[in-house]
C-alpha cells in the first residue's frame, strides 16, 4: 500500500472515533448474529491501523488479541476486497502463519471489508479451525452482517456530524437574523429563496411574500424608469457579474422608493451558476446628511468669503495707496491686516478644497497637457514669492502629454513649490522637473532646505500636519496643503512621496499613470499655447 | 471714450470695493445694480460695456440673471462676467459653455480686478 493511500485511510479510521474504545454492545450483537447465520466457531469485527489490530468485538474466542503482520485481515484491508480461505494449511499465502502452524491451528478463513469515507478500515471475519468451503449463501450472509457493522461504525461520526451542520446552520440563521443589512439569495432562476428579517423590514413585506418572487422584477418594478441598458443589477443579473458599493434605489411593498447601496454575486456551485446573493443597506439618512452638508459648505463658503472680499478689498485699495498715501505706521499695519486676511482667505480654500476632495465631490477634468506648460502655470505663480525669499527656481520639462485637470495639478505643483520656497534658504534653488519615465508622469520638486525628521515624515500628508508647530503662524500655511496635494493626485490615480534629509533638504515627488481616458481620441501634436 | 461696467452684488461693501478698484485703479466707469432684477432695467436703460454679475444673490441669482439678459435681444450682446465665492470647477465650465465670458473669484485682489476684467473681456489696456 503506498504511503499517502495508507495515511488517508488510517485518517479515516481515526475520525471514527473508536480505536481504543472498550467494546459496545452494538457491536457484540453482530459478532453473535454472524457467528449464528454461519455456524463458525469465532467471528470478529477488528479495525486495521499501521501498526495492530483493534478487535471491537468478538464471539468464541476467550483471548481476542490478533496479532497485526499474523492476521488474515491485514490482506482483506490491503487489497479492499473479500478474502476467502477453504483450507489455510494448503494454501500458499498462509500456511506459514502462525495461526495456522501454531494454535489455534486455523484452517477456514472467510473476512469481509468494513469501509467508511470510502476507506476500508477493519473487517469482520469469520474462522473455523476444520477446512470449509464458504457457499455464495455464507458470502450474503458476510456482506449483509458488514453492511449492519458500517452503519454501526458510523453512527457515532455521523452524529458528529449532523451537529456540526446543525451548529453551523444555527450560525449562518443567527448572522442572518442578526445582520443590519438586507440580505436575500436567489435559486437559479433568480427568485427570491432566501431573505433576512432586515431585509423584510427595509423591503416593507413578511418573508412569504417575498419568496418566490423574481429578483429584479421585485426591487425595480416594470412600471419604474429601469431599463436593461441603464440597470446596473439588472445587467449583473444577466450577465452573471459581481457588483460592490453599488448606488441604487429599490421600491418597497408600499411603493416607496428608497436609496441603497448594494453589493451582489453570483453563487457558483460546481461550475454553474446556483444563484445570486445581494447585499443593500438603506442609505437615504446618509444621502440626505451628505446633501446637508454639502448644503452647509455651500453656504458656509458664501458667507465667509463674502465678508473677507470686502475685507481684502479694503485692505488691497488702502495698502496699494489707491485712496491715499498712508504713514509708515499705518502703512505697516494695513500690510499686516492684509497679508492675515489673505491668509485667512487660503484657509477658508484649502478647507472647502479638502472638504470636496475628501466627499468625491470635485471634478476631474481630464484633458491633454504639456508637462512643459502646466510647470509653466505653476512657476508663474510662486516667482514673486520666490524672488521675494531670494530663492532661484530652475526647471527640467518635456513636452510629453500628461491626461489630467491642469487647475488641479498646477495647484498640486504650486502648493510643493511653495512650500520648498518657504522652507529654503536665501540663495539656495528650487528646482522642478517633470518627465515620462516607464510610461508614468513623474513631477519631482527637489529643495535643500531643512528637510523633514524622519519621525515626522508620515504624517506631513495628514490634516492641519505642521513639521513644526510655529509653521503655521511663521510660514503662513494652513497645514492642508499636502493633504490637498495627495487628495488630487489620488483622484488622478497618482501617488505622492517625500524623501527628506533632515538638515539637506526635500524631494517631493508624484507619479500619474499615463493613461488617456476610454473613448478620448488622442489629440495628435498639440501647438504651444503662444502659437493658439 | 471711458468703458462703463455694471456692478451687480447684493452686498453693498463688495459693490463699494468694486467700484474703487474699477474707477481708481482700472480707469473704468461703474454704475450698480444691488439685485438681479435691478441689473435687468439698469442694463437696458443704460447699456453699460459690461456686467459684473455676482452669482449668488436673493431671489433672482447671477446665472437667472444672466439667462433673461441673454433672453432680450436689447441685452443679449452685452458680455457678462460672472463673481462667485464657490466656483466648482464643473460649474464654470458650465457657464464659460453657456456664454458667460469669465468667472472670477470671491475674493479679489482690488489690484488685479481691473485686469482681470479687462483681460477677460479682451480689452486692450
Amino acid at each position: 500500500m503506498t504511503t499517502s493511500r495508507e495515511h488517508t485511510r488510517v485518517k479515516a479510521l481515526r475520525a471514527l472515533g473508536l480505536l481504543d474504545q472498550p467494546g459496545q454492545e452494538r457491536f457484540r450483537r453482530i459478532v453473535d448474529r454472524a457467528k449464528h447465520l454461519l455456524d463458525v466457531p469465532v467471528v470478529y469485527i477488528n479495525l486495521v491501523d499501521e501498526t495492530r489490530l483493534w478487535v471491537v468485538a468478538c464471539t468464541g474466542q476467550t483471548d481476542p488479541a490478533l496479532d497485526h503482520d499474523a492476521s488474515f485481515c491485514h490482506f482483506v484491508v490491503v487489497d479492499d476486497a473479500p478474502v476467502l480461505v477453504g483450507d489455510a494449511s494448503t494454501d500458499p499465502r498462509f500456511c506459514d502463519n502462525p495461526l495456522v502452524v501454531g494454535p489455534p491451528r486455523l484452517r477456514a478463513y472467510a473476512g469481509y471489508p468494513l469501509r467508511w469515507d470510502g476507506q476500508a478500515v477493519g473487517t469482520l471475519c469469520a474462522f473455523d479451525v476444520v477446512p470449509r468451503t464458504w457457499s455464495r449463501a455464507d458470502l450474503e450472509v458476510l456482506a449483509d452482517m458488514s453492511a449492519w457493522a458500517e452503519l454501526e461504525l458510523g453512527a457515532e461520526e455521523v452524529q458528529r456530524r449532523l451537529a456540526a451542520a446543525e451548529l453551523a446552520q444555527r450560525l449562518t440563521d443567527s448572522v442572518l437574523r442578526s445582520a443590519g443589512d438586507g440580505i436575500c439569495a436567489t435559486d437559479g432562476e433568480g427568485r427570491l429563496a432566501l431573505v433576512n428579517p432586515a431585509a423584510c423590514d427595509l423591503l416593507a413585506a413578511p418573508a412569504e411574500k417575498l419568496l418566490g418572487q423574481p429578483l429584479h422584477e421585485l426591487l425595480h418594478p416594470q412600471d419604474s424608469s429601469c431599463s436593461d441598458d441603464d440597470c446596473a443589477l439588472g445587467a449583473a443579473l444577466r450577465d452573471e457579474q459581481m457588483l460592490v458599493g453599488v448606488d441604487d434605489a429599490f421600491r418597497r411593498q408600499d411603493g416607496e422608493v428608497f436609496l441603497v447601496q448594494l453589493s451582489f454575486a453570483p453563487l457558483r456551485q460546481d461550475d454553474r451558476t446556483a444563484g445570486a446573493v445581494l447585499v443593500f443597506q438603506d442609505v437615504s439618512q446618509r444621502r440626505e446628511v451628505e446633501r446637508l452638508k454639502d448644503e452647509f459648505v455651500s453656504v458656509v463658503s458664501h458667507e465667509l468669503r463674502t465678508p473677507l472680499t470686502s475685507m481684502r478689498g479694503s485692505l488691497g485699495l488702502l495698502a496699494a495707496g489707491v485712496v491715499a498715501e498712508l504713514p509708515p505706521e499705518v502703512q505697516s499695519l494695513v500690510d499686516i491686516a492684509l497679508t492675515n486676511t489673505d491668509r485667512l482667505g487660503r484657509l477658508v480654500a484649502d478647507i472647502l478644497d479638502l472638504e470636496r476632495l475628501s466627499a468625491g465631490h470635485m471634478h476631474v477634468v481630464r484633458r491633454p497637457h504639456r508637462l512643459s506648460d502646466l510647470v509653466a502655470l505653476a512657476l508663474a505663480a510662486v516667482e514673486g514669492m520666490a524672488a521675494q525669499a531670494g530663492v532661484r527656481l530652475e526647471q527640467e520639462t518635456s513636452d510629453d502629454i500628461c491626461w489630467g485637470d491642469a487647475d488641479r495639478l498646477a495647484q498640486v505643483l504650486v502648493n510643493l513649490l511653495g512650500n520648498a520656497v518657504r522652507f529654503s534658504h536665501s540663495g539656495s534653488a528650487v528646482r522642478v522637473t517633470a518627465r515620462m519615465r516607464e510610461g508614468e508622469i513623474r513631477f519631482e520638486v527637489c529643495d535643500k532646505g531643512r528637510g523633514i525628521p524622519p519621525d515626522r515624515v508620515e504624517q506631513i500628508f495628514e490634516r492641519f500636519a505642521q513639521v513644526d508647530v510655529s509653521d503655521a503662524r511663521e510660514k503662513q500655511g494652513s497645514g492642508l496643503g499636502l493633504a490637498i496635494c495627495q487628495s488630487i493626485v489620488h483622484a488622478h490615480g497618482g501617488r505622492i512621496d517625500v524623501d527628506s534629509i533632515l538638515g539637506h533638504g526635500s524631494t517631493f515627488t508624484v507619479v500619474l499613470p499615463q493613461r488617456r481616458p476610454r473613448n478620448e481620441p488622442w489629440p495628435g501634436p498639440l501647438r504651444r499655447k503662444e502659437e493658439t | 471714450m471711458t468703458r462703463c461696467v455694471l456692478v451687480v452684488d447684493d452686498e453693498p461693501d463688495i459693490r463699494a470695493v468694486a467700484r474703487l478698484s474699477l474707477e481708481r485703479v482700472g480707469g473704468l466707469r461703474v454704475i450698480e445694480a444691488s439685485s438681479g432684477m435691478e441689473a435687468l432695467d439698469i442694463v437696458a436703460s443704460s447699456q453699460p460695456d459690461a456686467v459684473l454679475l455676482d452669482v449668488m444673490m436673493p431671489r433672482v441669482d447671477g446665472p437667472t440673471t444672466y439667462a433673461l439678459l441673454q433672453a432680450d435681444p436689447r441685452t443679449r450682446d452685452i458680455p457678462v462676467l460672472l463673481l462667485t465665492a464657490r466656483a466648482d470647477a464643473t460649474e464654470r465650465e458650465r457657464w464659460l459653455a453657456e456664454g458667460v465670458r469669465g468667472v472670477l473669484a470671491k475674493p479679489f485682489d482690488p489690484m488685479e480686478l481691473p485686469r482681470l476684467v479687462s483681460e477677460s473681456l479682451g480689452w486692450g489696456p
